[in-house]
């Protein structure tokens, strides 16, 4: 009978849904997520009992369907959660930390599926390592786990279709945002609206009704130029016509939409290792559970099983892919040039605490250069939040490196690393058990 | 049923703070009204910034000396939690 091991990094719907069809398929799954619950950032669990998260209904159906699913091929399943993929080596063992007990795991699957979703991207701004300001996404995550929106008066800013959703989930939780302040010109008059999937439009208009309800402020064409912190949060917004408001704030949640997640060191490890869902792509939570099956079936196909009738999650993905064009174009608009009239104390890497002096003192440095000597991307996420920016300040024409990726990928304690056991303690102990 | 008034506690920096079980413990310091959880080796603000564990910015430390995200931590009862690069000799001989 054929029979593999393969493990699962991330259990929201992409790696669920791998994780089902590759036990369907016959094959062994150790499934590892960083969080309490399985559900990931979309499906977050709240975390004490169940109580009325605004979720949009489709999405709620979307769930039911994935985890019933997963629960048919639980047996085959061996679910770790609070423990953290900390990367795999060139021979192949995987290192999954338990930070705060005593079972970090060494074990060597057959095969890796990263399914880890998607990173926020957040350009810097003046002012925005102020305390309480911090990702959109952020709140919208502590609203999920607690039922709670945050506290005072919020100012959402940035781009893209997740402040109106984080804005709509404060308005229905009771405390809708001050403010939403929107770079780009989504509700201008637009042909890409027009050719979105019906999902996407109800989903929109639906989170446009509640924030319409609230009576909560849409500015759009329009961005912060400056945080102030003298007691509390004071944020100035300038729109494109040059007309300035500014508002007192008690947080700040910033977003400029989402990418891939890289960083996961595994170029040379000597087993395939696969990505799915918003981790490889941002094709949105209703692409991630087709993009799951598909790679399930993919990683059994590569380790020599049966991958019959895998097409026709193809054309199905395709179809979220366009509207995910669709979409980046509603929101379109220049960002860059703020990014050129930073003043020089502004931060760029928040991990290694380097400003724009300290990147125009390199003097049109490579990516390497900026990186080794100017340690821009050298800090703990591993540029994961400033590659990006990094890139496009350099204002560079030397040739670029991809960004190094190191092992391990995150910070992980030396205790843990000497005390790790190999895969049979993992593999043995019961199902579900958190630490 | 879990009950409504949270009873557990967790340390931070030698000083009890109540949590609902389940809860992180950036969640609980939060709520606590703490927002601020020390510094990085440069200086940083430690604080919530990306609260899924990507940032790294609001790493804080384990009794055991290692380091992890405060906003992926699970507070249990009576576990400690400080600020990076604490020294835990100092809170223990203040205990003593």
């Amino acid at each position: 009978m054929f029979e593999k091991h393969v493990l699962i990094v991330g259990a929201g719907v992409s790696g669920l849904s791998a994780a089902s069809v590759v036990a369907e398929l016959g094959s062994r799954v150790t499934l590892v997520d960083q969080a309490q619950a399985l559900g990931g950032n979309i499906y977050r669990q709240p975390v004490s009992g169940p109580y009325d998260f605004p979720m949009h209904a489709e999405h709620r159906a979307n769930w039911q369907r994935v985890i019933a699913r997963f629960e048919n091929n639980k047996k085959r399943i061996s679910i770790h959660l609070n423990k953290r993929y900390a990367g795999v080596d060139h021979s192949g063992v995987a290192f999954i930390e338990d930070p705060v007990g005593d079972n970090s795991t060494l074990i060597t699957p057959d095969a890796i599926i990263i399914a880890t979703g998607a990173s926020e991207r957040v350009q810097p701004r003046v002012g925005w390592t102020s305390p309480n300001v911090l990702t959109a996404g952020a709140m919208q995550t502590a609203m999920k786990l607690s039922g709670k929106a945050p506290l005072g008066r919020v100012v959402l800013a940035g781009s893209g279709p997740l402040l109106l959703a984080v804005g709509a989930q404060m308005a229905k939780l009771g405390n809708p945002p001050v403010a939403i302040v929107e770079a780009g010109r989504p509700f201008g008059p637009s042909l890409h609206a027009l050719g979105l999937p019906k999902e996407y439009i109800f989903e929109a208009l639906r989170y446009m009704f509640a924030l319409k309800r609230a009576g909560v402020r849409i500015y759009t064409e329009a961005e912060i130029e400056r945080i102030e912190q003298p007691n509390s949060l004071k944020v100035f917004i300038r729109d494109r016509k040059g007309r300035r408001i500014s508002f007192g704030a008690d947080f700040i949640g910033l977003h400029d939409g989402l990418k891939s997640n890289a960083g996961f060191a595994d170029k040379h490890a000597n087993v395939p290792v696969l990505r799915t869902g918003d981790c490889r792509e941002i094709l949105g939570a209703r692409a991630a559970e087709l993009d799951g099956l598909r790679v399930g079936k993919d990683v059994i196909g590569i380790l020599g099983g049966s991958n019959s009738e895998n097409d026709t999650y193809q054309a199905r993905i395709q179809k979220h892919r366009k509207a995910q064009k669709r979409i980046s174009k509603l929101y379109a608009h220049e960002s860059h040039e703020a990014l050129r009239n930073l003043p020089g104390d502004t931060v760029i890497c928040r991990c290694e605490n380097r400003t724009v002096s300290d990147l125009e003192a390199l003097e049109n440095p490579t990516a390497k250069e900026a990186r080794l000597v100017g340690r821009f991307g050298m800090g703990n996420c591993q540029g994961r939040f400033c590659a990006e920016w990094v890139q496009h300040m350099q204002n560079s024409t030397k040739p670029e490196t991809p960004p190094q990726e190191r092992w391990p990928i995150r910070p992980v304690s030396i205790a843990s690393l000497i005390g790790a056991k190999p895969e049979t303690s993992l593999i043995s102990e019961p199902k579900g058990q958190t630490s | 049923m879990q009950p409504k008034t949270p009873l557990r506690r967790f340390f931070w920096i030698g000083e009890p703070i109540p949590y609902l079980p389940g809860q992180t413990v950036a969640a609980a310091l939060n709520e606590a009204g703490i927002f601020e959880f020390g510094q990085s080796q440069t200086g940083m603000r430690a604080a919530v910034f990306c609260g899924i564990g990507q940032c790294q910015n609001c790493m804080v430390q384990l009794e055991n000396g290692a380091e992890t995200e405060s906003c992926l931590l699970l507070c249990s009862d009576g576990l400690r939690v400080q600020k990076r690069g604490f020294d835990t000799s100092r809170l223990e001989q203040e205990h003593v």
